[in-house]
């Protein structure tokens, strides 16, 4: 039990480390489905801006915070204009949540 | 123009701008450069901005709105309608705050006031075509699209080629509006989730003068006790939860001896007066009701039957909300 305890830490974020990847690949697949635009194009274009318009900003959102069960904040949903932040803001909420 | 129209929708609403809101434009509008590539520039100057709306109230047929959070009511945006020649009018100076899901809905709002409102046949808008991420939100919406104006727009002596889409009545109330509304009340509920976390529906109170006489009614639907009657002195009513499958859960509720509680409800003969709600944050969801002018009728007190504070706003004169702290 204290190994646990002390381990625990070390263990999730090794457990997040290979969630990761999927995780990552996830959300591209979401971003992709809802700017109707290939995986590919998404993964291509990762610090790219505009590349969903405003409505399906809101859609984005909804659909992120289903996936992964999570809640934006206003801040939050501003920041996340480009695939690459999308992908960093849902896994840190992730990791915070799992914490 | 000077104009008192107002919209309201479920989580937002529109209003007309006035002087008091040129900070506000302002600041919105210099919120992110990036957006303002293809709209005419602005000045952080109050005074020039208030200059501007003063010539704004002046001219006809030019409808400028906020856009206001219900909940909050913090504006969080701007729409506008303008060039109305009775028939036909342009809309846009569209701009939402970052952050914000104001989007769906004040297009919802702004479609109700074009076609509810002002009964026009037609509301158009133009957009720079290199504005390319606007132009597929007005594609994807969908608007009807007319086609490309050549060299229609200058702007920082620049020609650009302009798009215009359309929506008529027709269009909007039987392609549009259902689809706008489910999402706006989608946003609602979020906006309110992330004020006063989880509003879970619990039972709908039901006032009788015999609680005993009322449940063997109630059998006949399949209700059952939920769990013992209780007595509530500070409230001065007698309560007995009762339940069936698929169906709400109901408080049969009567007057202890002496109380007067329930009487404005039995003597108008009205039994289902309130719904109850659990909420997380329950000062958190006053202050919201407050704000949509639902008021407090009783001030919180815990409650002998869940031991936690409940209170009752008025959400109109024959009808209550319970709030009951989670």
């Amino acid at each position: 039990m204290e190994y646990l305890n002390t381990k625990f830490p070390q263990i999730l974020l090794q457990l997040l480390l290979i969630k990761g990847p999927y995780m990552s690949d996830q959300i591209f697949e979401i971003i992709a489905g809802i700017a109707k635009k290939s995986v590919e194009e998404i993964k291509a274009a990762q610090d790219k801006e505009k590349l969903w318009d405003s409505l399906l900003h809101v859609e984005l959102v909804f659909a992120l915070e289903a996936e992964f069960d999570i809640f934006f904040s206003p801040d939050e949903i501003a920041k996340i204009d480009t695939p690459e932040k999308v992908v960093n803001i849902v896994q840190a909420k992730v990791a915070a949540r799992e914490a | 123009m000077k104009h008192d129209l107002r919209q309201d929708g479920v989580g937002y609403r529109l209003r007309p701008v006035s002087i008091k809101d040129a900070k506000f434009i302002i600041d919105l509008r210099l919120e992110d450069q990036a957006r303002n590539q293809f709209i005419h520039a602005i000045s952080s100057d109050v005074a020039l901005q208030e200059e501007w709306l003063k010539r704004y109230f002046e001219q006809e047929g030019d409808y400028y709105f906020v856009v206001e959070n219900k909940l909050t009511c913090e504006p969080e945006g701007l729409i506008g309608i303008y060039d109305s020649d009775q028939r036909k009018a342009e809309w846009g100076r569209w701009v939402i705050k970052k952050g914000s899901l104001a989007t769906t809905e004040s297009l919802d709002l702004l479609f109700k006031v074009a076609f509810n409102q002002l009964k026009l046949d037609e509301l158009f808008c133009r957009t720079i075509c290199d504005n390319e991420r606007v132009v597929a939100l007005h594609n994807s919406l969908p608007q009807l699209k007319r086609g490309v104006l050549e060299d229609f727009l200058e702007l920082n002596d620049t020609k650009y080629d302009v798009v215009e889409h359309y929506v008529t009545p027709q269009h909007y109330f039987d392609m549009l509006q259902s689809g706008l509304e489910k999402k706006a009340m989608l946003i609602f509920q979020r906006n309110l989730r992330a004020l006063i976390g989880t509003l879970e529906f619990h039972h709908i109170g039901v006032a009788t003068t015999d609680i005993e006489k009322e449940f063997q009614s109630y059998r006949f639907l399949g209700y059952e006790r939920e769990a013992a009657s209780f007595e509530d002195s500070e409230q001065g009513i007698k309560g007995q939860f009762i339940v069936a499958p698929g169906q709400p859960r109901l408080e049969l509720l009567e007057n202890l001896v002496g109380s007067t509680t329930l009487d404005a409800w039995i003597d108008k003969k009205i039994q289902m007066y309130h719904f109850a709600y659990k909420v997380t944050d329950i000062e958190a969801a006053i202050n919201v009701l407050n704000k949509n002018r639902i008021r407090v009728i009783s001030p919180l007190k815990t409650s002998v039957y869940f031991g936690r504070r409940i209170c009752f706003l008025m959400l109109s004169p024959t009808f209550l909300i319970e709030l009951i702290e989670h």
